[in-house]
């Protein structure tokens, strides 16, 4: 106890840097040093000594407490000071419990945090530690008194007169030296009377002639290296620390007795020498990162140069060309392998931005993420880094882990967002959350995998939909939901991770799903006309699209849920997929049969029927819907009224057994083909017995008509046959669960019947015929209708197919209503002209048909002629007209040319 | 502290800059004040002294074309007064018994003064009488082989050390003399 007075008495008198003051012996202090040392392992054991020793001192009776109510004071006060040592430094293995301690964030409220901090930064044990600092500090007071100060003034004899004068530039000069050394200061001053503005303790000048002081001898000490700005920012944080452990080692002095030991090394008077220790440790690994060796200092010349300029090399990375740079090495081996082995996508993101790493990253490991968080989590973060040992490996990975907190920032912005956001780190909940993830991304094997949340700060407001704009919000949910999901230790973090991961899940799954798609459709090499690999997105395919954003909100919530959800969504895409590849499929086949009813049409070379050609226009229609060519809106989506309208025919189709059949919702590639096959074999089939089916078709539903009829049987049964064809299609279109009910019976009398029966119903209702025709019954309408309802029935699945089956028929009866129309096609051509003014009356000028490129003049005139005979027939031009404008006018799909519209056209000319 | 002490310049009249030698020591930093005993004498000579500190004290010498520099000045640096004239009032020109009377009449515990472009240093009458001889080294009316020379004072406390810095042939010199106010 003797020494510790002794040393402490010789210490005290000798204020830091007082040149004024008496110099110590070193002989006084190397005495103290090796009393002191042999009285070491004494003093360890002699804790239960110290009572004899001190009351036969006469020393105060409160130390017998301080040997035999520790153990006690440590079962009532858990929180007692000397409880807190025992339990971090007397227990066996205490190196790494001490390390596994800071790893956890555990040291957040203790009161040995600087200690601990030495004994990890030094490397050594415990015991050994205590002299071990002991000796450093009287090293350095050595030092500060040998070499601290150059007084040039001193020396005046020793050095000659033409060195030791004030202008000499000599580097031996005292007088150099002393310039020099006042720069030094004058820059350190700098620094230190700026360092963390927001923390009021370092704002006396006591503090900051402390600062300047540690950092003077530092750079002084160490010749290679001398203060570059930023040190300032790393010894702080020690002081602060060094001296919140004082003040709390003052109280607990106040409180409780302490043990000598205790007192020993947390002794408040050495607050200088132990930052010094403690910052001369910390500078040991980081100190190259400081060096730049962008200047080269070239002996032989005496003058720096830059050795940049010399090897540089076109177009390479600025951060290629200085190899030699430590820490322009480190940033790029942290970027180019760490980084891009965890999120190559983030990686090739800043890359393509060209944000080179030392622009954000230089701060970030030169101040150990000083400037990055508020102070009392920066010292969490230190507690791990420096837990983890010499070396900071662990700092490597805090930096990417840090770049994947704010991934999705980075990636959905541009080059000065990132910036912004690299520059100036969002604010975090948690800083602990970089400790795990570091630790996760150095070893993913010994640590367990830490959720990966992001930042979702104000910058991306939508996604979140607003429930993020600041970090707080973040932390509420995350709390929320951490309540609901308590095995995770880092509770905050979960459910973010969740919803993050939800998040970039079902991308690929969406992309597998799609690719998926594409493999089935080149599986089917269809001939028909493929306008292009890429269908447009259908309101179904948005909607689908958008439900995973939707629920994102509940997703946040129930996490649970979350893995129902994805395969729910994953299903629907494969459902979607499935649909397309039909529709794809569909209108191939439609394609076909089109062609090939053209071919009979041109063959036979009867008078043209407006209808055939109406019918035709349809199926093409409908084909080109189905293509994807011809994009489908609401516009041409047919109104509710008509659905309602035909209710009616879901009786009648219940009749027909048409509903009869099994859902095909979603067919593989086998069944497809099989499918094919089946259309097939049917259209072969159908067109043998063609002639006497459709035939008769025909007849039954000409019967009911009352006009006039000019057609001929042929053309009775060519209509029938359009008629059947279409039939044919829709079924095609409404579901494969039709075919395979036709292929099963394979009966087409029983086919024929029913296209008969749905003609009788349509002819005993022929006004809510009309009335869907009038009304929305425009063939592009209907026809978009069918297939919007076919998106919606494969949507939400089978127990639609009644009303799909319906659409068909609709389809067919709206065709019906054109048949009708074309009984009155004898007066087309006196209503001709008519026709003509009536489109110009009603808002479509003349000019509209020459602004359209020809293909499309074509296809409105041949609408024209369509409605020509509707017009006739129900004497409603206008809203039927405008239908068809507006339906015609927002498409800007180029229409194939069809030679038979070009005859259509030139022979209706010709009336 | 550091004071820079020169004069005599006679730049362009004489000469046409400091000697190259003496440039490269005069760097900024070191110096606090500079006096200067004057004949600068044009305007370009006081701003280069500026560049070297800012504290620039500068009285008016028989060639200078500035005519707002006083004919003698007293700075106070640490505990010394330090008198400044050019000295070509004085005569005879360089006297030591009438630089003394000046000194008197100032009150200075240091008389600095120019005008024979010759370094002097001398305690008279436990007064301190420098003289900094010509920082070009321009002659003399009385004496064309001068040595240039300028004065560094290094004022601690109670003592002023002089460093004397003498340009002999191409080579710098340095002298170290000590006053001690008593």
């Amino acid at each position: 106890m003797e020494v510790f007075a002794k040393l402490r008495s010789a210490k005290t008198s000798k204020s830091l840097q007082n040149e004024a003051s008496v110099p110590p012996s070193k002989e006084e202090i190397i005495n103290v040093m090796e009393s002191y040392a042999p009285e070491k392992p004494q003093e360890k054991q002699a804790e239960n000594n110290n009572n004899s020793d001190q009351l036969s001192r006469g020393s105060s009776f409160d130390t017998r407490a301080d040997g035999m109510d520790s153990p006690v004071l440590s079962a009532s006060l858990s929180h007692s000071y000397s409880t807190e040592w025992e339990k971090l430094f007397m227990t066996k293995d205490v190196m790494n419990k001490l390390k596994d301690k800071a790893m956890e964030g555990d040291l957040r409220s203790s009161r040995f945090r600087s200690l601990i901090w030495k004994v990890r930064l030094i490397g050594l044990e415990s015991t050994q530690c205590r002299f071990f600092i002991k000796a450093k500090k009287c090293l350095f007071l050595n030092y500060v008194f040998s070499q601290l100060i150059v007084n040039p003034r001193k020396a005046v004899d020793s050095v000659d007169i033409t060195l030791n004068n004030p202008l000499s530039q000599d580097e031996e000069s005292p007088w150099n030296k002393f310039f020099q050394d006042n720069e030094l200061r004058l820059t350190i001053k700098q620094d230190v009377i700026r360092t963390f503005p927001e923390v009021e303790f370092f704002r006396g000048t006591k503090m900051g002639d402390m600062m300047i002081d540690i950092l003077f001898c530092y750079s002084r000490e160490c010749a290679t290296n001398s203060y570059k700005q930023g040190m300032h920012e790393l010894l702080a944080p020690l002081i602060f620390v060094l001296h919140c452990d004082h003040q709390a080692f003052l109280h607990a002095c106040e409180i409780e007795s302490v043990l000598d030991i205790i007192k020993e090394v947390m002794d408040p008077t050495y607050l200088e020498h132990d930052a010094y220790t403690m910052f001369c440790q910390v500078m040991e690994t980081v100190e190259p990162w400081y060096l730049s060796r962008d200047m080269f200092f070239n002996p032989k010349t005496g003058s720096m140069r830059n050795l940049e300029m010399i090897n540089a090399t076109p177009f390479s990375r600025s951060q290629d060309l200085n190899p030699s740079n430590a820490i322009v090495t480190k940033l790029t081996r942290i970027q180019d392998y760490i980084l891009k082995k965890f999120d190559p996508e983030l990686h090739l993101h800043l890359e393509r931005l060209e944000i080179a790493p030392q622009i954000y990253g230089i701060r970030w490991l030169r101040l150990l993420f000083g400037r990055e968080f508020p102070m009392q989590d920066l010292l969490m973060l230190w507690d791990a880094i420096f837990g983890d040992g010499i070396g900071f490996d662990l700092v490597d990975y805090i930096f990417v882990a840090m770049l994947l907190y704010i991934k999705d920032v980075l990636l959905t912005s541009d080059y000065a967002t990132c910036l912004t956001a690299l520059m100036k780190y969002p604010p975090v909940s948690d800083v602990h959350y970089f400790v795990v993830k570091a630790r996760w991304l150095r070893e993913p094997n010994q640590q367990p995998r830490p959720p990966s949340y992001t930042h979702q700060g104000a910058y991306k407001g939508s996604s979140v939909a607003g429930s993020s704009e600041s970090i707080g919000n973040v932390s509420t949910i995350a709390k929320d939901s951490s309540t609901k999901t308590a095995n995770n230790p880092i509770g905050s973090t979960v459910s973010l991770s969740q919803v993050e991961e939800s998040m970039f899940r079902h991308n690929p799954a969406a992309s597998l799903a799609r690719m998926e798609a594409s493999n089935l459709r080149s599986a089917q090499s269809s001939p028909g006309v493929h306008h292009s690999s890429m269908f447009p997105l259908t309101p179904d395919d948005t909607s689908l699209a958008s439900s995973p954003t939707k629920s994102k909100g509940k997703q946040k919530k129930m996490s649970k849920l979350e893995k129902d959800l994805q395969e729910q969504v994953m299903r629907l895409q494969g459902e979607q997929n499935d649909i397309n590849s039909m529709c794809r499929y569909c209108a191939s086949k439609l394609d076909v049969h089109i062609g090939r009813l053209q071919q009979e049409l041109s063959r036979q070379n009867f008078e043209i029927d407006d209808d055939i050609m109406v019918s035709l226009a349809g199926l093409k229609l409908v084909r080109d819907i189905l293509n994807g060519t011809l994009k489908f809106s609401q516009n041409i989506a047919a109104d509710d009224e008509e659905i309602q309208i035909n209710d009616d025919f879901y009786g009648n189709q219940n009749g027909d057994g048409f509903n009869s059949g099994t859902g095909v919702t979603s067919p593989d590639s086998d069944i497809l083909l099989g499918a094919t096959s089946a259309v097939d074999e049917f259209s072969k089939m159908s067109s043998v017995q063609r002639g006497r089916l459709f035939y008769m078709s025909s007849d039954e539903v000409s019967s009911p008509e009352s006009g006039p009829t000019t057609a001929t049987n042929i053309a009775g049964k060519i209509k029938g046959l359009t008629t059947a064809e279409l039939n044919h299609e829709d079924n095609l279109a409404s579901g494969e669960n039709l075919y395979s009910r036709d292929k099963k019976n394979n009966n087409p009398v029983q086919f024929s019947s029913k296209i008969r029966g749905l003609f009788k119903s349509d002819s005993s209702s022929p006004k809510q015929t009309q009335a869907s025709s009038t009304v929305a019954g425009s063939k592009p309408g209907t026809a978009s209708n069918v297939e919007h309802q076919l998106q919606q029935t494969f949507k939400s699945p089978p127990n639609q197919q009644q009303r799909r089956a319906s659409h068909s028929e609709k389809e067919m009866i709206s065709f019906d209503s054109r048949r009708r129309a074309k009984s009155n096609m004898e007066t087309q051509s006196q209503y001709w002209p008519d026709f003509a003014n009536a489109g110009s009356e009603h808002g479509s000028p003349k000019g509209h048909y020459f602004d359209v490129p020809d293909s499309h003049r074509r296809n409105d005139d041949r609408r024209r002629e369509e409605h020509l005979g509707r017009e006739r027939s129900k004497s409603q031009p206008t809203t039927s007209i405008n239908l068809y404008r507006g339906a015609y006018n927002g498409e800007d799909e180029d229409y194939a040319v069809n030679p038979l519209y070009k005859l259509h056209y030139h022979q209706n000319m010709e009336h | 502290m550091l004071v820079l002490v020169l004069g005599d310049l006679h730049i362009p009249h004489r000469c046409n800059s400091l000697p190259a030698r003496f440039k490269k020591l005069l760097v900024p930093g070191k110096i606090q004040h500079i006096l200067c005993t004057g004949n600068l004498c044009t305007k370009e000579s006081f701003d280069y002294l500026k560049t070297l500190a800012s504290d620039v004290h500068v009285v008016r010498g028989d060639f200078d074309e500035n005519m707002n520099y006083p004919e003698q000045k007293v700075v106070t640096v640490g505990q010394f007064r330090i008198g400044l004239c050019h000295g070509h009032q004085v005569v005879p020109w360089g006297d030591i018994e009438s630089l003394a009377m000046v000194q008197r009449q100032l009150d200075v515990d240091i008389l600095i003064s120019g005008q024979t472009h010759k370094f002097q240093a001398l305690e008279h009458e436990g007064k301190f009488f420098l003289n900094p001889g010509s920082a070009t080294g321009s002659y003399y009316a009385l004496d064309s082989s001068v040595i240039p020379s300028f004065v560094i004072l290094d004022i601690q406390q109670s003592t002023v050390v002089s460093y004397i810095y003498k340009l002999i042939d191409d080579e710098v010199k340095v002298e170290r003399i000590e006053y001690r106010k008593s």
